[in-house]
This record gives structure tokens, sequence and C-alpha cells, in this order.
């Protein structure tokens, strides 16, 4: 295989999700790629299912899944047995997309605002009217050259959407899923020059873990856990997880160490002093690939004792000491770290300070280790097929309150899948901005439900789900070999003689089936077509396509030279490609090479941070509000399972298992309190107070206190408010959780607060305060 | 293939379940389960004290036990036993009695809301018979489940009952339950459900 190492600045500009644009080759390849038969049976009436592969598009783990239909219904979806990184394995959200395509309350048509702005008054109008209206502002704004008051707000990545915005010469963009792991990247880059690497955690022996959850939330999820689950049980590796409360992962850890929020760096540090000072480090490593010396490393480490350590962290020096060597000798290792610790005002120095222990023990291009993230011949043309939108323009506002402040007007804002409404921290304040018509002259929100910001704009359109259309992606290749997944419809399957009387109607393919999204919702890919044909000029030049499925036909045609012969049926049958030209890349080749420092090296010392006028070496840095010594004070942390996704909040199934999100509090300090488990509370921060009832708990650290994320909606429909209503689907007339509630959103108390140095948020990072409410102040 | 020959079991390595869920899910899909009812859950119990404490995956499902309580009891013969150890209820016998209900150590019984029958786990016997897992061994992700015969020694379930320590759920009941557990952890079976979030 032509492995091409990537320049960071190429890295930056294969642009979205750095997994969906990114190619890897681990050192080591797992098990190959299987070719078990797909079947399934229906139970009513023992014929087989009809079986589609596609991917999933909930998370950026890109699992590759099986959609059964019985007739035209879909009824089941599992995981493709054949699939290199979740193996069959899905997730309960992966399973739930079946509630989100046959969602009945799902946005169908195309409103828009009838009264004042979010009275909910909507006119229903046709698909025509409201590309005529969009073009025409698009247009305008074009004309009189201020393409940049057009702000997109994407919550989901399409490349087809991409294109049109880079020829249209790219607005503002706020970019949700980059923003999510902005500090992690920021890091990464500063360091290694790629926005993240790949752990080949089966292969590990030692894992630690800082405040990931890859058990309930990661953007490999499946493939991840499943990895590290055959690590643990199947190799003996051992897992120690740092977090502030008992995550899934935790749970089933070998050990939890619960630590006070935010000062993982320190932890880290110490452990990396611990290692340095009794000489097990990898100095052959430091010395030949990194820009530091071990007695530069010793100097900057000095102030870390691992008693400092347990002042700061609550964890004990001994701890440290301990679990430090195992990191050290028991070999293969490797530290992991998720949104636990970058979620912070710190979590930039937090992410460097981690990942300097696997620097110093020598953890890159090994097996078990990490890996650099690498491209294959496919991938680059598929990206020259697809040029992703230039650095300058991405990811240039970060939310709301950035927005806000840069006071270059707006004319458009377009939201697709995006619900900043309910999902930015001080979401209050951000409905009060898009409800504000001087600020936002016209909101167009582009959605599979009515979200909370569906309520408040101008135009609405329905977007079709993940399972209604097609796309191209590059799966995250967990076992060496680049991976492209392939997304295709699934529902909905028209009949044969609804579509004989379609339009797009093609006698070469009645045999084939034919599938068309619910109602009139439609591909992002497919409107950004229609405008740009609408609009004219260089958009329609650079949008030659027909539809979604002609686009992602000609990104395969230029594939044919490299390996995918059959082009797109081999796809549509199995759902995924490998690069059979890909093989098992030696490890020894990163290692080996008499290369000096110049060519390949970690950057212990960052130039990139210094011009930022922080600090450039790795430092813990206390996060100043923390330092409260009310017993009444405690720092708000949130979580995901994974039951919550984009997808999934107005999901039956789901929000079955989780509707309620009550506050947990550490039972201990609940006494100390005077509050029991179930009671009332009230809970204040600077931007604002909510009422949820608690959970006392020995799961988390006392200075804590958490609340689930996902839950308490105003709006996207009665299912995620946990309403019972009278549906075409028996199950909404039998929701039994009405009494209870549907939680609290945590975002309504949380501070938009940042980390000056990656610029990411700090989401849990908001002090709050706690009262008791009496009997008489429960709703 | 010999139905009679055939000892179908069950066999969950809690030590790699992550409390996921998936195969609660998966089964409602798969048999359409109603809301309020389930044929398969996961339980989650949190032990001991800060900050030495635990949390515990319990996943549960209907034990297809080999001497079934629940088919002794029922008065209108609507339990069956299959010859490989699949036990089911025939939706055309049962009249909602609940006598099985209560007889089943277990609970993993529940009356449909709008078909007023029985139900419970079969290990999906419609995918059995086509030579498939059942929906929640297939779904899940970490390969916590295994199913299989236990009659044929080279299977993958016997071999894994044969290489570790296996318990059941309950095993005083004399029901003689047929889905094992490695790691089970006998108190968080009688534990109160942490209810969670």
């Amino acid at each position: 295989m032509k492995i091409k190492r990537i320049s960071r600045r190429k890295f930056m500009k294969s642009g979205l999700a750095w997994i969906a644009g990114t190619a890897t080759s681990l050192g080591s390849i797992g098990k190959a790629a299987s070719d078990k038969e797909i079947a399934a049976v229906s139970r009513t009436s023992i014929k087989s299912l009809r079986a589609i592969p596609t991917t999933c598009q909930q998370c950026p783990a890109g699992c590759g899944i099986i959609a059964y239909l019985d007739g035209e219904r879909l009824v089941q979806i599992l995981g493709n047995p054949n699939h290199p990184n979740n193996r069959g394995g899905i997730c309960a959200k992966g399973i739930a997309g079946i509630n989100l395509v046959n969602d009945p309350e799902r946005l169908l048509h195309p409103f828009k605002r009838a009264g004042a702005r979010g009275s909910g008054a909507w006119t229903r109008i046709t698909w025509d009217e409201a590309y005529s209206t969009l073009s025409h502002n698009i247009r305008e704004m074009l004309e009189e050259d201020r393409v940049s008051e057009f702000v997109i707000d994407k919550g989901q990545d399409d490349s087809l959407f991409d294109r049109f915005l880079a020829a249209l010469g790219a607005p503002r963009i706020i970019d949700r899923n980059a923003l999510k792991n902005l500090n992690r990247s920021v890091a990464a880059l500063s360091m290694v020059g790629a926005p993240a690497l790949l752990e080949d955690i089966e292969k590990s022996r030692t894992v630690l873990n800082f405040g990931a959850n890859p058990f309930s939330n990661h953007d490999f999820f499946i493939g991840f856990a499943r990895r590290l689950v055959l690590a643990r049980i199947e190799k003996g590796a051992k897992l120690v997880t740092f977090d502030v409360r008992m995550s899934e992962t935790a749970a089933k850890s070998d050990a939890w160490y619960p630590l006070k929020a935010g000062t993982d760096g320190i932890v880290a540090l110490a452990m990396a002093k611990v290692i340095v000072d009794k000489g097990l480090a990898d100095s052959d490593f430091i010395d030949k690939k990194t820009d530091i010396t071990l007695s530069d490393l010793n100097r900057l480490l000095t102030p870390y004792s691992p008693e400092s350590a347990e002042r700061e962290s609550g964890i004990k020096a001994s701890d440290i000491e301990r679990l430090a060597v195992e990191f050290a000798t028991r070999k293969p290792s490797v530290a992991i770290f998720g949104g636990g610790i970058t979620d912070h005002q710190n979590g930039t120095h937090n992410a460097r300070c981690v990942s300097l222990l696997n620097w110093i023990a020598g953890n890159l291009e090994k097996d078990g280790g990490l890996f650099f993230p690498q491209h294959s011949t496919a991938q680059q043309i598929i990206e020259q097929q697809s040029p992703p939108l230039p650095p300058g323009l991405r990811n240039t506002i970060r939310g709301i309150p950035d927005l806000d402040k840069t006071n270059i007007p707006i004319d458009t804002y377009f939201a697709y899948l995006s619900n900043p409404a309910y999902s930015e921290p001080d979401c209050q304040s951000t409905t009060r901005f898009l409800k504000d018509e001087n600020a936002v002259p016209f909101l167009v929100v582009m959605d599979t439900h009515m979200t909370e910001t569906a309520n408040l704009a101008d135009l609405i359109l329905p977007a079709s789900t993940f399972l209604e259309g097609w796309g191209l992606s590059n799966a995250p290749p967990l076992d060496g070999i680049p991976i492209l997944n392939l997304r295709q419809p699934v529902v909905s399957l028209m009949s044969v003689a609804k579509a004989l009387r379609s339009p797009a109607f093609d006698v070469g393919k009645l045999l084939e089936p034919s599938f068309q999204p619910m109602g009139e919702s439609v591909e992002i890919g497919n409107m950004s077509l229609e405008l740009a044909r609408r609009i004219g000029g260089r958009l329609s030049q650079e949008l030659p396509f027909k539809n979604t499925s002609d686009y992602v036909a000609k990104q395969i045609s230029s594939l044919s030279g490299s390996g995918i012969q059959e082009g797109l049926e081999i796809l549509k049958k199995k759902g995924f490609w490998m690069d059979p030209t890909s093989e098992k890349r030696t490890v020894s080749s990163f290692h080996d090479t008499k290369e000096t420092k110049k060519t390949l090296q970690v950057r212990i010392r960052s130039s990139s941070l210094e011009q930022k006028s922080a600090s450039p070496l790795p430092v813990y840095k206390t996060i100043e509000s923390h330092k409260h010594t009310d017993r009444n004070e405690f720092i708000l942390t949130t979580f995901k399972s994974n039951l919550m996704g984009s997808g999934t909040a107005n999901s039956k199934w789901a929000r079955e298992i989780l509707h309620e999100n009550r506050l947990w509090i550490s039972t201990k300090v609940a006494k100390q309190l005077g509050i029991k488990n179930n009671d009332r509370v009230r809970v204040t921060s600077p931007v604002g107070s909510l009422r949820a009832k608690v959970l006392t708990t020995s799961r988390i650290h006392p200075d804590s206190v958490a609340l689930a994320e996902g839950l308490g909606h105003t709006a996207v429909g009665n299912v995620a408010r946990g309403k019972r209503f009278k549906s075409k689907d028996r199950d909404t007339s039998l929701i039994w959780w009405s009494q209870k509630g549907n939680g609290v959103n945590p975002m309504e108390i949380i501070e938009a607060k940042y980390d000056p140095v990656g610029g990411g948020l700090g989401l849990k990072d908001t002090v709050v305060r706690i009262e008791k409410l009496s009997g008489g102040q429960t709703e | 293939m010999k139905a009679q020959n055939k000892r179908l079991a069950v066999l969950f390595d809690l030590r790699k379940c992550i409390g996921c869920n998936t195969c609660a899910l998966a089964c409602k899909s798969e048999n359409d389960v109603p809301l309020g009812v389930w044929r398969n859950w996961v339980k989650r119990v949190e032990k001991g004290r800060y900050p030495h404490s635990r949390e515990f995956f319990l996943p549960i499902l209907c034990n297809n036990c080999e001497d079934p309580i629940c088919v002794t009891v029922c008065p209108v013969n609507a339990g069956i036993k299959r010859p490989d150890g699949i036990v089911y209820i025939d939706p055309h016998r049962c009249i909602g009695c609940r006598y099985c209900m209560a007889s089943c150590p277990y609970g993993v019984r529940y009356i449909h809301p709008i078909k007023k029958i029985a139900e419970k786990c079969y290990w999906c016997h419609h995918r059995v018979d086509a030579g498939l897992e059942p929906a929640c061994v297939e779904a899940c992700p970490t390969g916590a489940i295994l199913f299989g015969d236990l009659n044929d020694p080279e299977s993958e379930i016997s071999r894994a009952v044969a290489e570790n320590a296996v318990q059941v759920i309950k095993p005083e009941s004399g029901t003689d339950p047929q889905t094992f557990y490695i790691g089970l952890d006998i108190e968080s079976v009688e534990a109160k459900q942490t209810e969670d979030k």
C-alpha cells in the first residue's frame, strides 16, 4: 500500500470531522475481513427478510449495519458481521434508528412561520417555495458581496453540503462536530501534528483511562469498546480509570480512582515525574523522537511531586507511584483520555499532560500504543472528489456566544441537524438571541423533528434521516486497513406500482428496489444541488451532479483504478470496502529509520501555544473557580449515556429506559446537607437555576454533582417530552413514564466558558449551589 | 440437525458486559415488544462505600429452565417445552390467567397490554429454527452473550462453560435454569435495581 504521511496543514484541510476524513494504518491487523452470510427471518411469517447493508451515522464511529426489511417496513437493525470495526456488534442507539425513521412525529413537510417568532403558528408550504426563498436570499447575499452574513450551523457533516458551502465562498460556519473535540485536537496538533492518534487498544496490557467513557460514549464507540473488552478479559490487560463519577467504563475497570474535577493534568504529570525519577522512562525514544532532553524533562516535572498531586486531586501519592511504575513497566501500555478531562478550561493542557505520559513511555507507533493517522491512495482520491472546506473557513465560530460578540450582521442563519436553543451551554441566552429578529433576521432550520430551535425558525425544512440517503465516508480503520463505508437508503421502499408512477422511474431498474425518503423530507445533499441549480453561476458548475446517488456513483467510479473493480455494486452488496492493496505495515519502520529529529518527532515544547501566550510545555493549571471552600458548592459535570444521540431524543425505546436524569450527589455530602434520595432540589448556577430530583450515590466525587445530558426537551416530540398520545403507533399510547416527567436539561445552567488555550468549551466547569426544596415547593 | 439431540443454552460473560442495553433494544425490535414490558433487560446494582464503590450490570432474560414450573402450572397447557430446551407459550391457548407469572421465580413473564396473554423470551426460536442466533446475542457489541448447544462439546458455549466457573440465578428454585453466567455477583440478584440516571 502506498501510505503517505500527511502534513499537518493537509490534515487540517482534510476537514470534516477528522474521523470522517482520514484513514490510518495501524501497525497491527486484527481479524481479516470475514465473509459471513447475512440473513434474518420474519418472526411472524418465517420468510427471509430483505437485508440491506449500510452505515450508521449517529456517531462518528461509522459502524457497518444491516437493515432488515419485512416487506416495505424496516423492522430490525443489527451490526454487519463482516464489518472489520464493529464485527457484528451494534449499540442501542443504532437499533433505535428504527424509531427515528418510523417516528409518527417526524417532520415531513416544509413550513413557514405564520405568527410571531416562536408562537408556534405555521403554514405548510411547498418545497418549490422554500427553494425560491432560500435561493433568493443566497443570491442576494452573493450579489451584494455579503456572504459573510450567511451563518451555517451544522450538526452533521455532509460531503455535498460542504462542497456547496465551499463553492459559495463559504460563509461563517459553526461546525458542532469539530467544536466537540476542539481542545483535544489542538493538544494533539501541538504535539504530533495530527488532530488525534489512534490507539491500538486490543494489544495494550496496561490502559490508563483519564475521563473517557468508551463503554458508553466514544468516537469509535463499539469498535473501540469491543477491542478494549477483548484486551481486558481475554488477554489480561489492566484498565484503570480516573473519573469524577463512576462511568460505565469505570464500573468495568480494574480500579476506579475518583478525583477532583479537572485535576487529571497534575496526576498525569506526577506519574510522569515518578517514571522519570525511577529511570523507567524510554530514554531512547525521548532522545530520538522528541524535542526535549531527559534533563529538561526533569526540570519541567520538578514541581509535580506525587504529594502535590495528592493535595490537588485527592488521589493518594502512593497510588500515583504504584500506577506510574505499572504503566512504565507493564508494557505495551497506553494512556487514553476523553471529554472528562478536555471539557475544562484547562482541557488542552490536561490533554497534553496525559499525552506526555505516552511519550515518556515511548508508546508511539508501537503495538498496543498510539498510531499516526495515515492515508491510503483511495482515500486521497475521494478527497480530491470532495474538496473539503479551506482551513480558514472552518471552525471560525465556537457557537452563538461568539457570534453575538463579533457584531458582523447576520442575514440568514441556517441550522442543519443542530439544535443550539437546546444544546448550547446557557441555552436560554441562545434562545433569546435566536428569537431576536434584529439579531437573526431569517432563521432556517433543517431537521428531522420540530426541535426547540425549529420552534423559533422562519422556515423549517424536513431533513431525511441517515437511513434514507446516500453517502460515502471513511471509517476509522481500527485494524489498520483503510475502510470505505457506503450509506445507502433502506427506507422507504416503494412498491412496484408506486415506483412505476414515479418520474424517476427507469425501466432497466425495474427489479431493483427503489427508495424515497418519507413524506417530503429531503437529503441535505439533494437540497444543496437544487439550491445550486437555482442560484446558478459558479455554484451549479461546481456541483454537476443529478442527485446524491449520482454523486456517490461518480466518486466510486473514480476509484476503479485502485481496487474497486466492481464499483458501486460490491459496495451496495457489502456496505463497505477495504483497500485490498493495503498490507500490514511493519511497526519497526517508524523506529528503525535513521531519521533525525527534524523529520519525525513529538513536540513537547509547542511554538503554536507559545504564540497564544500559553505555556509551551505541558503544565497543570488550577481552575480558579473550583477553589471553593463552601461545602454547598459543587462542580457540575455532565455525561452522555449511550442511549442519547442526535437521533434518539424522540426514540420510544431509548426514552423508556432513560427518561429521567436525577442529580448525582455523594451520599455522604447529601447526608450532611440533609438531602435524601429523590428529594427535590434547586440547582443554581451563575446563569440560571433548575429543579431536579436527587440521586444519592457512592459513585461520585464529593466535590462534584452530575447530570445526564440529552433530557428535558421542551420540543422535538411527545416521546421526548414524556407525554402519552395517540398515533398510528400503538406504543405511543403506552408511554408509562408521563408522571415521572422527562428530566431536566443541564445546558440551562451551564456557563459558556472556554479554554483560553485550545478554545474549546469548558462544559464541565460550572459551579452550582444546591438548595433543598421543601414539600410545598415541589411541583 | 435433530432437535431432540440438542440442549440449547445461553451464557452471559458478565466480565464483558458493559451495561449498554443493546440486548434490550434488539429484543424490543425483533419481537415487537410493547412499551412497559420487557423480555430482557439489564439490571444495574450499586454496591459498596465511596471510594470503593462498584456497579454491577446484570442482564436478565428467561432461563428457559430444564424443569419449567411455569409449564407445569399452566391450566390450559399453553406452556410448551421443546425437545431442544426452549420453553414457549402457545398464544392461541393462553387465557392470560397469570398462574405462570406467579410461579416463575425470575419474574420474566408479562401480560401483553393489548393481546392480554402471557409472553416471555423464548430465545427467538423463529431465528434459531432458521439457523440464526437470538437477536440479543447477535447484537451484543462485546460478544458477552453466547448461545448454542451444550450437547455439542465443540460448540463455543460448551467450551466456555467447561473452561470457566459458571453460575445460574436462584439455583435453589429447583427449575434447573439454562441461562448461565460467568462472574455472577449473587448479591446483585436480590439487590434493588439502582435507578441510575
